[in-house]
């Protein structure tokens, strides 16, 4: 999953306002903190023209997900927004879709985490997905061995209630905060294959 | 399956895309990587309990009127905010 950021660089015709570009992984760890915080602004175009890093693991491939080249910059080269502050800013920006702010001023960088939010995520799930927990090595993959356990419907919103499928399963509590702490990406990802075309839709029927 | 006070599942995912909260990382001199990880971590369990508390409150067949649905930004905005401090949001009414 890659980690996508927002960099806001002063605009050229009014100081007060940004430009913004698109970077597309370049929130994970913060790594464009350092670069910012030692070149200002000026170190824009030096990562316009420094190759892209895959994320740790790369989107799949398919629906609507885009596939970054290998020549895509770890900036891109066309601001997503000229002109604006940065109240229009994340008055317009999808906060799903992004990890890191950087807000870049002449000699160094304001770095924020962008923490989305709503209230669907479980019942979305619930609706939409099945999730199947694997032991982390070893243990195979869907279809070659029996998951720990299998979550689906009303079990999002209680996982209690997941079916167990192996007795050497890991408590369902220690499975819970494992997924709440880092594979919100599931939920993304799923946001993902939905597609960008619904991106924006206020509402979407099962 | 989850069924909004009784009705067949329409899920509404506007607001989960749109609204969030920027927090101000105030890296300083740590490792950015560090900062990220401890981000990371603390953002995504914070939203999945969030989230599972007002999931479970619409599952009661509590309203999900638009009044409602803010105050669960609002809710958010105001955990983050113990969480980590110096936030900022993107629904006007909510800036810190």
């Amino acid at each position: 999953m890659s980690h996508r950021a927002l960099v806001a660089v002063p605009a050229e015709s009014d100081s007060s306002k940004y430009d913004v570009y698109k970077s597309r992984n370049g929130a994970h760890r913060f790594k464009l903190h350092p670069h910012f915080e030692a070149l200002g602004e000026s170190g824009l175009a030096e990562l316009q023209k420094k190759n892209f890093e895959p994320p740790r693991v790369v989107d799949p491939p398919e629906g609507e997900t885009h596939v970054p080249q290998s020549d895509e910059p770890m900036v891109q080269k066309e601001p997503l927004y000229e002109g604006v502050s940065i109240d229009e800013l994340l008055s317009e920006t999808c906060f799903i879709l992004f990890d890191a702010l950087y807000v870049v001023e002449e000699d160094g960088v304001s770095t924020y985490y962008m923490n989305w939010t709503g209230v669907n995520m479980q019942s979305t799930l619930a609706a939409h997905g099945t999730l199947e927990v694997y032991p982390e090595l070893g243990g195979g993959y869907p279809g070659s061995k029996d998951p720990y356990y299998r979550i689906e419907g009303d079990a999002f919103l209680d996982l209690t209630k997941a079916t167990q499928h192996r007795p050497d399963a890991p408590p369902i509590g220690y499975v819970e905060d494992v997924l709440s702490k880092v594979h919100m990406g599931i939920f993304r990802n799923m946001v993902h294959q939905m597609g960008e075309s619904s991106a924006h839709r206020s509402s979407m029927q099962t | 399956m989850y069924r909004p006070n009784g009705n067949p599942v329409k899920q509404s995912l506007g607001v989960t895309r749109q609204f969030g909260v920027c927090i101000d990382a105030e890296i300083g001199d740590i490792d950015p990587g560090i900062v990220w990880e401890d981000f990371y971590e603390r953002a995504n369990t914070l939203r999945w309990n969030h989230m599972l508390q007002w999931n479970r409150h619409f599952m009661d067949g509590k309203s999900r009127s638009p009044e409602v649905l803010n105050n669960a930004v609002l809710d958010f905005v105001e955990k983050t905010r113990i969480e980590f401090g110096n936030v900022r949001a993107n629904n006007p009414n909510t800036v810190a």
